[in-house]
């Protein structure tokens, strides 16, 4: 089955690429049977995971807006320094892969250590929530 | 987390859509895998009826008189189907679409069913009649309005779907209703009778407030919130389908009746409830899919002045800006995907 398929998009990462052949915002790639997506923000080059983590819609066909891309299907947010779902509808974070800066060319070979999402101001324990979920 | 519900939290859009149709496993429904709630320390309590609020005890008490505590309480009971009061509406092949529970009733009434009858033109109804046209099932669709979804996406979107349903064999009984079902036999107010072995009725619903008026929060059409997403008792918080917001966009009190914007209250409620201080600012997002033909919207438009066409919406091809005074209150868009992300952050920035 697996070795019928189509090969994954665009350039194989993990032979590198120039970055002269990178000028847009996202550029679609892969890695192994993966499809990483490289994104452009500011001055950072991230790689993240190609699919959603909701419905797995394509983010290469998303948008870019500062540290975050949103998945074009259902507006699905994600944080390209952690990964971590932003917003709903995804509730699960998309893997981040290691860009590695070599000269002019960028490779990608393997994922990064999950990074810890970011906590927007102070937590407080706050002893006992209850959540009424549904009801009649 | 106290829910009356059989099944833990699904993906409830599949429950009109994929799953509906028969195309999504098993295994896309649980909204987080098994094991999640013990793992992050949720008592996850299903079939579990709540009875009351004291909120000077800060207890909710159970159906069955047990008092749970409660620091902080969060209300996200959503909506209830409206259920249509004309003889023979609780037949057992006559069905609501909510829970997990209704959309596998339905499935097995489906089962070896020829004809379905879906009472309701609105997104419901038109996802359920979709579905069930995938399972090769004859539909009839009876709605009271004259156009489908016209209230909520204008006429010329509304002539599209409709031929869009059409094209999919969708039979369309407009401006009608059912005012009886007599066994398998569905009569039409304008006379006809249409015989239909499984009855799908999307008429709305309604918020489920009795507990919070129960409990005296303020109520406006819904549990009255501030940006906070937190009601007039402090310490208890609301979310989703029951809320009524104060909306930086519109700059109304709205309350919307989708997923996105209930999930992302959510999340919001939750950070609140941990001591935190994010306003609800979220621009209202909703999709519709039917068919092979997906809807998205952003914004929150109950009226309009004017809807600017940029495409061809028979194309498949098209943004819609629906607008009041020149400014644009709402986009919605067929495979115009870039753009509509691009309407919501013109939105967001707006706000500001």
């Amino acid at each position: 089955m697996a070795d019928q398929q189509a090969p994954p998009a665009g350039p194989d990462l993990s032979q590198g690429i120039a970055l002269s052949d990178f000028s847009g915002a996202t550029l679609l790639g892969h890695v192994g049977e993966d499809e990483v997506l490289l994104v452009r923000s500011g001055p950072e080059i991230f790689a993240i995971d190609a699919h959603c983590s909701h419905y797995h819609g394509p983010l290469a066909e998303g948008l870019v807006d500062g540290e975050s891309i949103r998945c074009p299907w259902h507006h699905a947010c994600f944080d390209l320094r952690t990964g971590e779902a932003a917003r709903a509808p995804a509730l699960n974070p998309i893997s981040m892969w290691q860009v590695e800066h070599d000269g002019n060319r960028i490779f990608v070979r393997h994922k990064r250590e999950q990074p810890k999402p970011r906590v927007k101001g102070a937590v407080e324990a706050s002893g006992r929530i209850v959540i009424i979920a549904a009801a009649s | 987390m106290l829910s009356s519900e059989a099944a833990a939290p699904v993906d409830r859009p599949n429950l009109s859509k994929d799953y509906l149709a028969g195309s999504a496993p098993e295994d896309w429904l649980p909204l987080r895998p098994e094991g999640f709630y013990a793992e992050a320390r949720i008592e996850l309590r299903l079939k579990t009826e709540v009875a009351s609020i004291d909120t000077k005890a800060r207890h909710v008490v159970l159906a069955g008189g047990e008092a749970v505590g409660y620091d902080r309480l969060l209300l996200a009971t959503g909506a209830e189907p409206v259920r249509l009061p004309i003889p023979g509406s609780d037949q057992p092949h006559v069905h609501v679409l909510r829970s997990l529970a209704d959309c596998r009733a339905i499935i097995a009434s489906a089962d070896g069913a020829r004809r379905a009858i879906v009472i309701g033109a609105s997104f419901i109804g038109l996802e359920a009649a979709a579905a069930l046209r995938a399972r090769d099932i004859e539909v009839h669709v009876v709605g009271l309005e004259q156009r489908p979804m016209e209230r909520v996406l204008g006429a010329e979107m509304g002539d599209f779907v409709r031929a869009l349903h059409e094209e999919h064999g969708v039979i369309f009984h407009l401006g009608d209703t059912i005012t009886s079902i007599d066994g398998k036999r569905a009569t039409l107010k304008s006379g006809g009778v249409i015989e239909a072995d499984v009855v799908v009725v999307g008429v709305g619903v309604r918020p489920r407030l009795a507990l919070a008026e129960k409990a005296g929060l303020a109520i406006d059409r819904g549990v009255t919130v501030n940006a906070y997403l937190e009601t007039s008792v402090p310490g208890i918080y609301a979310a989703g389908d029951i809320v009524r917001w104060p909306d930086p966009h519109s700059g109304e009190n709205i309350r919307v009746e989708h997923w996105v914007v209930a999930e992302r209250q959510g999340q919001t409620a939750a950070r609140n409830m941990l001591g935190q201080r994010e306003a609800f600012d979220a621009v209202p997002f909703f999709w519709s899919q039917h068919y092979d033909v997906p809807i998205n919207y952003v914004g929150h438009a109950e009226k309009w002045d004017e809807i600017a066409v940029d495409g061809d919406i028979a194309a498949r091809d098209c943004l819609l800006q629906y607008k009041s005074g020149g400014r644009v209150l709402a986009v919605a868009s067929i495979y115009r995907d870039l753009e509509s992300l691009r309407a919501e952050l013109v939105m967001e920035r707006a706000a500001r």
